[in-house]
């Protein structure tokens, strides 16, 4: 089980990417009329405050307590991965469009994945989309996306 | 009134179609449920135009049979993916998930059934006794009542979700992604940056596909196996439903609880259902004494938010039918269907047309009823589907919920949203940011702001108003214990030690 | 003889053949875009028409609505004004729904006056009402008032715009009134002031019905030139002519550009769908306010829509 040892605590970095949210969103508030910019900058202030909090914590716990991160490097190549797959439905979908995707990602994910036999991967991703079908098209009469491709 | 109960029974056995739609309402209506991203909403729509050539009355039924079945059909995705399948299911994941992942899917299924069953009839129940004052029941809720009730929403979820700190951050986010769009009340756009796509906000459904549906496929591929992390053949044997069922019987306080607090505050128009869902898990999580395990699998944790989004059904009606006013986006639809048929919506349509809305009543109870015979007698095939091999779930649940979300508004852009918090849900999940809070921040963000501002105009700028309006100031004093009773609570935990 | 008859037959055949060619369209399926959401007002009535208007074009065409809801109209709206114009795709409109954005001043990515109108399907006059249990009962009542909270959708919303064009005219802008928005629709806002939150609303009269019937409302004046209730004036008989055509219009339109034997074809299908007796039956009954104009006359409402608004532009802005 290889590990990399990070010299802080993990909750650093969602601090520091809340604690930049907040502080766009507000700036960008101050720009408008007042009853629209109202909620939004007070919420603004709370939410630099409540993020700093978190961030100063966190750092604490670095500095202080020797906080540190261990990151599995395995569990870190499935993750890379499985964010993989997701944005490849996404780009299939735009490419495709949605009837084409569902057959194609299902029996890609099936045969590479799960390396289930051609056959099986084949059968669900037509079974898949012939229930898509029959829902959308024969049943409600419903276009999907059809992809920028075709 | 007695008179039109009587009409509308003779009328459901007069024609034996009637009830053909009924049922025809309800499996679409629980198919639609269980696709995360369809749903109520969506089948009545796609369904809206079919309805043409019938009787009015028969496409009441079939929209009844809809609108009472989907809430069914969301919990069975909500309890085996984690996924909700419509927006109120969203709390019955809590520990509807867990069970499934401790391969009791079937009891949770059992149990979701006999408590939405038992409470769509008592908000059926509540309808009908509250049916001759209801236009004085939404006048009762002006703007100040709907901001302190988004505020007891807030407080009461944020207080009862584990780090503080970090529930507080997720409701910030929430709230900050609530504002996102065209603000019609001070005429800007807010953080579209001159997207269209942006200008009307970023919708619910997609944002929760993303954060519990797509989130957890995530997590499923990076742990594998199957969703049920204990994979005895002997389970799937066993269904369990009917343990489900009877602790749904031994546990009516949880119920009656759940139920109410649906009748309620499903009758605030747009958030009811979500809403009323989550205070319900909350209100029996803070008010559970025994063996409490909610969060990882306490039944009581699928009863009390079951129960709620089956009892909003009731309690949407209200406002719909006292004045028109849909109390939620199915009934918006619904209202579409009225006046297609000639029906108009209004304080005159309980007096002209009462008959008519007695069908629907009683088209929901059957719905309901029909909806868990249905899903129960589907059980063993549905509890499959845990123990199933991931490789099959994973892909299968994140493209029908993309199409799902797609098939909301024929946007493109929903998609992205539900993929984007796909990838924000599981980064959550991993660093302990509780999605819930966000949710709620998200759906109650704008009704806040919104009755704020209103309130504060009618008010002429003297904000004691609020205190000065009886509903609000209740409310008020609401929001007052449910910040008031954990931290008793907490202060006696500490005292004890 | 036998020559007159191949003669009469062969003039009878080409004459066949070329009504054949121009029956060339529609053949297929005609995109129907509603810009708002299911079940509203302009959904149920493009499904009302759709039927009748699919009988008159013939066997082979199929009429399918489509909706593409989202930014108050604009993206159905563009989507039906950068569609090819082969007229294969129509639209329904909402005047002046469509003309407020560009009034408001923002920026539409389409011009209303180049589209090709079809026809006007419906015309609603308006109603100002005040709030049953107030001591506001007719319009004199409101004119003596020094103190007025009006109830809307808000800021960009056709109620909103009309209320403040009718106070302007009424000479009720001096009084400062307080406008309370942000309410979800006109019905919505009918309830607020049904509530208290406001006294006054505007709406159209098909709306405002069901609320006079029950006593929750009290009709003020109406626009338009013929009185719905007997008790209450026109705007043009209690002294105020500016305000008669303010209306809200649901007209048919497809992009810019269609060829114009295709556009007839479409114009005279909608005119022969909106005379047909069993049309006009269902939409009474669902409460349509059927008040057809054809192409031409649909799209210079759409010019004198734009005047009426442009007059009042300085009274649009955001009252908050």
């Amino acid at each position: 089980m290889k590990t990399i040892r990070l010299p802080f605590s993990a909750g650093i970095i969602p601090a520091l990417l809340l604690l930049g949210l907040a502080v766009g969103g507000w700036l960008i508030a101050l720009d408008w009329e007042r009853s629209s910019g109202m909620f939004p900058r007070f919420l603004g202030l709370i939410f630099i405050g409540l993020a700093t909090l978190e961030l100063g914590i966190h750092v604490y716990k670095s500095v202080f307590e020797k906080g540190e991160t261990l990151i599995d490097v395995e569990e870190f190549r499935k993750q890379l991965w499985g964010f993989g797959w997701l944005s490849l439905l996404l780009l299939m979908i735009y490419l495709l469009g949605f009837m084409v995707t569902v057959a194609l990602y299902i029996f890609l994910f099936l045969r590479f994945h799960g390396r289930f036999s051609y056959l099986l991967s084949t059968a669900i991703a037509v079974g898949s989309v012939a229930f898509v079908y029959l829902i959308f098209r024969r049943l409600l009469e419903y276009s999907l996306f059809p992809g920028i491709l075709w | 009134m007695l008179e039109s109960l009587n009409l509308a029974v003779n009328f459901f056995l007069a024609d034996w179609m009637t009830i053909v739609y009924l049922m025809l309402g309800v499996l679409i209506g629980v198919l639609f449920g269980v696709i995360p991203g369809l749903g109520g909403t969506t089948a009545v729509a796609l369904l809206l135009p079919l309805t043409f050539g019938m009787q009015p009355e028969q496409a009441i039924t079939l929209m009844g049979g809809i609108l009472g079945s989907s809430a069914i059909g969301g919990s069975v995705a909500a309890i085996l993916l984690n996924a909700p399948g419509t927006a109120p299911n969203a709390a019955t994941c809590f520990d509807g998930y867990p069970m499934t992942r401790q391969g009791k899917a079937g009891i949770a299924i059992g149990a979701a059934m006999a408590a939405s069953s038992i409470g769509g009839l008592i908000g059926v129940a509540i309808l009908i006794v509250v049916l001759p004052i209801t236009k004085s029941i939404v006048l009762m809720f002006g703007p100040p009542a709907f901001f302190m009730l988004a505020v007891l929403g807030l407080t009461s979820l944020t207080v009862a979700s584990g780090n503080l700190l970090r529930g507080l951050l997720a409701a910030c986010i929430g709230l900050m992604i609530g504002f996102v769009g065209y603000d019609d009340l001070g005429g800007t756009q807010r953080y579209t940056f001159d997207s269209n796509f942006l200008w009307d906000g970023i919708s619910l459904v997609p944002t929760l596909i993303g954060l519990f549906a797509i989130a957890e496929m995530i997590k499923l591929y990076v742990e594998g196996g199957a969703i049920a992390k204990d994979t005895d053949p002997t389970k799937i044997k066993l269904a369990g439903t009917s343990l489900g069922i009877k602790s749904v019987f031994s546990n009516m306080p949880t119920v009656f609880s759940g139920s109410i607090i649906g009748s309620i505050v499903g009758m605030v128009p747009g958030v009811g259902g979500t809403v009323a869902s989550f205070l319900a898990y909350s209100f029996a999580s803070q008010f559970t004494r025994k063996n409490n395990h909610f969060g990882s699998g306490d039944v009581r944790g699928v009863i009390a938010p079951e129960a709620a989004n089956n009892a909003k059904d009731g309690g949407s009606l209200i406002p719909t039918l006292a004045f028109g006013i849909p109390g939620s986006a199915e009934m918006a639809l619904f209202l579409g269907v009225l006046i297609m048929h000639g029906m108009t919506p209004g304080p005159m349509l309980l007096i002209e047309r009462e008959w008519s809305i007695m069908v629907l009543i009683i088209a929901l109870a059957l719905a309901t009823l029909m909806a868990s015979l249905v899903v129960l007698a589907s059980a063993k095939l549905l509890v499959i589907i845990s123990f199933l091999n991931s490789a099959i779930i994973i892909p299968a649940v994140l493209a029908i919920s993309l199409v799902g979300a797609y098939a909301l508004n024929a946007h493109l852009g929903d998609v992205v949203v539900a993929v984007i918090f796909g990838f924000i849900g599981y980064m959550m999940i991993k660093f302990d940011f509780p999605r819930i809070t966000l949710v709620i921040a998200l759906v109650l963000g704008s009704m806040m702001e919104r009755s704020f501002l209103q309130s504060i105009t009618i008010f002429r700028g003297d904000w004691t108003g609020f205190f000065q309006d009886t509903t609000s100031l209740i409310i008020f004093c609401l929001v007052v214990l449910a910040l008031a009773f954990p931290t008793v609570h907490k202060i006696r935990g500490m005292l004890a030690k | 003889m036998k020559l007159k008859s191949i003669l009469s037959t062969a003039v009878i055949s080409a004459a066949l053949s070329v009504g054949a060619v121009a029956q060339d369209f529609p053949d297929g399926t005609i995109n129907f875009v509603v810009p708002y959401g299911p079940g509203g007002g302009f959904d149920t009535a493009a499904r009302a028409l759709a039927p009748y208007m699919e009988e008159s074009l013939g066997p082979n065409t199929t009429i399918v609505i489509q909706n593409v809801a989202g930014a108050g109209g604009r993206r159905g709206g563009t989507q039906v004004a950068r569609s090819a114009p082969d007229g294969y795709t129509v639209g329904i409109f909402n005047l002046p729904g469509f003309v407020l954005p560009e009034m408001l001043g923002e920026s539409v990515e389409y011009d209303l006056t180049a589209l090709s109108w079809i026809g006007r399907l419906e015309n609603q006059d308006y109603v100002l009402l005040s709030r049953g249990s107030s001591d506001i009962k007719t319009l004199d009542d409101l004119l003596a008032q020094d103190d007025i909270v009006v109830t809307s959708h808000g800021f960009g919303s056709t109620g909103l715009a009309a209320n403040q064009i009718m106070f302007s005219v009424l000479g009720l802008e001096s009084v400062n009134p307080i406008y309370v928005g942000g309410y979800s629709g006109t019905t919505a806002a009918i309830v607020g002031a049904i509530r208290g939150d406001g006294d006054i609303t505007v709406s159209v009269i098909s709306t405002a019905l069901s609320y006079v019937d029950s006593g929750d409302l009290t009709p003020l004046a109406v626009s338009g030139t013929e009185r719905v209730w007997d008790t209450v004036p026109t705007f043009e008989e209690a002294g105020y002519p500016e305000l008669t055509p303010i209306n809200l219009q649901r007209s048919i339109a497809g992009p810019p550009g269609i060829p114009q034997d295709r556009l007839q074809i479409l114009r005279d299908a909608f005119m022969a769908a909106t005379s047909n007796p069993a049309f006009l039956k269902a939409a009474e009954s669902m409460g349509m306010q059927i008040n057809v104009l054809d192409g031409d006359a649909a799209g210079a409402e759409v010019n004198s829509s734009f005047g009426l608004f442009n007059r009042f532009r300085d009274s649009l802005g955001n009252p908050n």
